[in-house]
């Protein structure tokens, strides 16, 4: 279990990460979300022990042992920036690595082979590093960090730069990791990879924690909430008022509406009073996906930061 | 925490052998080792046919010369009485049936009264068989003058042992003429630590910034800690250093014999090299080389972009004691001289200098080495600080100040 608490980095006047804290499950796929700046890469900094927290904690604990950050023979890491020796060949930049965890040889092909044939690597063992295309030097380095077969796997945007099958092939990658019984700690942008695998996300803006908790739990809140209406409207035209009454309505385009449900609302609720303003001939559930949750959530915090300060303004 | 020492020495190893190969190209070292090997051999057989001496030579003298047949070669030189050595000397540079015209004449001794028998040699050529005449020529002659003179054996043995002086010069206890070998090996070797220590730049500078250009740097450090990298980087570049010193010390001695025994056939003397100093003068370069490595590690891990970067000079400064010991040298056991060689990052290149040239009691030595490793123990401790700090700071390169400050707060 990693339990971060409380947890602040400050790099002159600027605040990286302002008093953060979760946990961290064994065994899980959680996600660290946030826009360039929120304050990820100085955290994942924290977690693999290159900073240290100006205050809050970090506490590892594996077999009765407590760590202050999660220590290299628990770790596998894949940085945001990245690279492996280009003159090396693939076998030799592998080698290197598992060696320095203390991957024994025999281990090392075995694990090597497998992983190279998973990501249709094999025939390009003994080519240099850099004869591969940038995807594939990538998926080498993916590899790199997981040959020991790490307890805690971190892995900084393990998406960008690769194609949509590429992306596919590590989101198996990552399944498989879960599924060995690795701690996978994700930072990335691809908000529909990260819906297929994460159990948990940490939605990181400012430094601060916006969204933290199960995904499926934040998918379901917020996916019930909106519905897109399309309606023909009915001569006279009926009148929206008694809908916005009662619900948060956005007319979208002509006879069509986004109609969102608060707490407890029901579409039983609704449906009698659309078919008063004409025949209802579509309802959709506009799913929000973890992309507009994140949006949206991100616009919302910032924008009361904004009120902040000019409060504070004010005051002064 | 032995478990964990045992795992840090492995993965510096790592490191180590991972920098060695990185730098070491098998063909090309092949390549030279056998240009070595070929020249040694050619070297060794040269040296040692001219011992043997195959052919039977034939010298023309004006009266009749005779020697012992006991002698060592004797066998392989013919005397020939001519009645016109002046015909046969014009004659020997063409074809001619003989190798060389021995002339003696006579001089009176003015110390000894005695009379003394001197030669001339005339060849075509320098050749390695005329040394093994001339032993002959001056074997059989000291043989008939001591038989000239009715000595006793004892007499002849005593006459024939060379008398040792011992020269000790009593101002600064310098060393005399006759430890020139020692002089010649001290600045051989520091020529040798010039070269490795050239090498070791440029080979640290390319390997350090390339991880950091490659983005290799993160990912290593979440295998292993900073002090554990930073041995490892050293330890394999002090290896490969020591590789090319060696290396280096083979070629010269190997091109020197190849020189003065196949082209000037003269014979092989390993003695220009004072084999007893050298494993001192190794102990100080490897001192040395360790502390400017560990110097220029850190200097190389605070460049963020090597061509931009203002930093890349200052990797050279560990060069300065060398140049400066060429203008200590004449003064060997000034203060300043003493004090520079205890100076650890002075003394791998004065130690040894006055070593050639001063006898030192051997705590001497001993102190300034185990000073030098001190000193290297601690440099390699502020260098994966300074690398540490330098990591942390992706994209903006650390100010002196920056890394100073790092150097105390680790």
């Amino acid at each position: 279990m990693l339990k971060v608490n409380l947890l602040e980095k400050h790099y002159q006047s600027v605040t990286a990460v302002n008093g953060l804290s979760f946990d961290v499950n064994p065994g899980e796929i959680f996600a660290l979300l946030g826009p360039n700046g929120a304050g990820k890469s100085s955290l994942v900094k924290m977690l693999v022990g290159f900073t240290q927290p100006d205050s809050g904690s970090i506490l590892l604990t594996d077999n009765s042992e407590s760590y202050s950050s999660i220590p290299s023979h628990l770790l596998g890491y894949l940085p945001e920036d990245r690279g492996l020796y280009p003159e090396k060949t693939v076998k030799q930049n592998l080698e290197f690595f598992a060696t320095l965890h203390g991957v024994e040889k025999g281990d090392f092909e075995e694990r090597c082979a497998y992983w190279l044939d998973k990501f249709s690597l094999t025939s390009r063992i003994d080519e240099q590093l850099k004869a591969l295309s940038k995807g594939n030097q990538q998926k080498v380095q993916l590899i790199s960090a997981v040959l020991h077969q790490p307890k805690w796997v971190i892995l900084d945007e393990p998406f960008s730069g690769l194609d949509p099958i590429n992306q596919e092939l590590v989101v198996q990658f990552l399944a498989e990791l879960k599924q060995q019984g690795m701690t996978v700690i994700l930072s990335a942008h691809q908000m529909a990879m990260v819906e297929k695998l994460a159990d948990r996300v940490l939605l990181l803006n400012q430094g601060t924690a916006v969204i933290y908790g199960d995904l499926e739990d934040i998918l379901l809140a917020k996916q019930a909430a909106v519905i897109h209406v399309r309606y023909t409207p009915e001569q006279p035209l009926g009148s929206l008022d008694k809908i916005k009454s009662k619900y948060t309505v956005e007319a979208i385009k002509a006879n069509q509406l986004l109609v969102t449900l608060h707490n407890h609302q029901t579409l039983n609720e609704l449906l009698p009073l659309l078919s008063e303003i004409g025949n209802v001939v579509e309802l959709k559930n506009q799913s929000q996906t973890l992309h507009t949750i994140y949006l949206n959530a991100v616009a919302n915090h910032n924008s009361e930061s904004d009120d902040n300060v000019s409060l504070d303004e004010g005051l002064s | 925490m032995n478990t964990k020492n045992s795992l840090n020495f492995k993965q510096s190893w790592t490191v180590a052998k991972w920098e060695f190969l990185h730098f070491f190209k098998l063909k090309q070292e092949v390549i030279g080792k056998l240009i070595m090997l070929a020249a040694g051999l050619v070297i060794y057989f040269v040296a040692n046919k001219s011992q043997q001496l195959d052919d039977v030579y034939k010298i023309a003298t004006a009266q009749s010369f005779e020697v012992n047949q006991d002698i060592p070669n004797a066998a392989s030189f013919e005397f020939i009485e001519v009645d016109n050595l002046q015909k046969v000397v014009t004659g020997l540079t063409q074809e001619s049936e003989f190798d060389a015209v021995l002339e003696f004449y006579e001089s009176n001794s003015t110390s000894i009264g005695e009379q003394m028998v001197n030669a001339s040699l005339t060849t075509a050529e320098k050749s390695g068989w005329q040394n093994q005449l001339i032993t002959l020529i001056n074997a059989e002659m000291q043989m008939a003058k001591f038989e000239q003179l009715n000595l006793t054996n004892e007499q002849q043995i005593a006459l024939s042992t060379p008398i040792n002086i011992d020269h000790k010069v009593l101002d600064d206890l310098l060393k005399n003429e006759a430890d020139k070998t020692q002089t010649l090996t001290a600045y051989g070797v520091l020529f040798l630590l010039v070269v490795a220590v050239f090498g070791v730049f440029g080979q640290l500078f390319v390997s350090i910034t390339g991880e950091k250009q490659n983005r290799v740097t993160e990912q290593l450090m979440a295998t292993m800690t900073p002090q554990t990298w930073i041995d490892g980087k050293l330890l394999g570049q002090i290896l490969f250093a020591v590789k090319t010193m060696i290396g280096t010390l083979l070629s010269i001695v190997i091109s020197f014999l190849f020189f003065s025994v196949v082209i000037k056939h003269q014979s092989l003397d390993l003695n220009i090299i004072n084999w007893s100093l050298l494993p001192w003068l190794f102990a100080f370069a490897i001192a040395g080389l360790s502390i400017c490595a560990a110097f220029m590690a850190a200097i190389a891990s605070a460049i963020d972009d090597p061509n931009h970067s203002g930093k890349s000079g200052l990797m050279m400064l560990p060069l300065v004691p060398v140049v400066l010991t060429f203008f200590l040298i004449d003064s060997p056991n000034s203060v300043i001289t003493v004090f520079l060689s205890y100076l650890p990052v002075t003394s791998f290149a004065v130690m040894p200098v006055r070593m050639s040239l001063v006898e030192l009691p051997i705590w001497e030595p001993i102190l300034s080495l185990i000073l030098s490793f001190a000193c290297f123990y601690y440099f390699r401790i502020l260098a994966a600080r300074v690398f540490k700090m330098g990591m942390n700071m992706y994209g903006k390169e650390p100010t002196l100040k920056d890394m100073l400050k790092a150097t105390y707060k680790g």
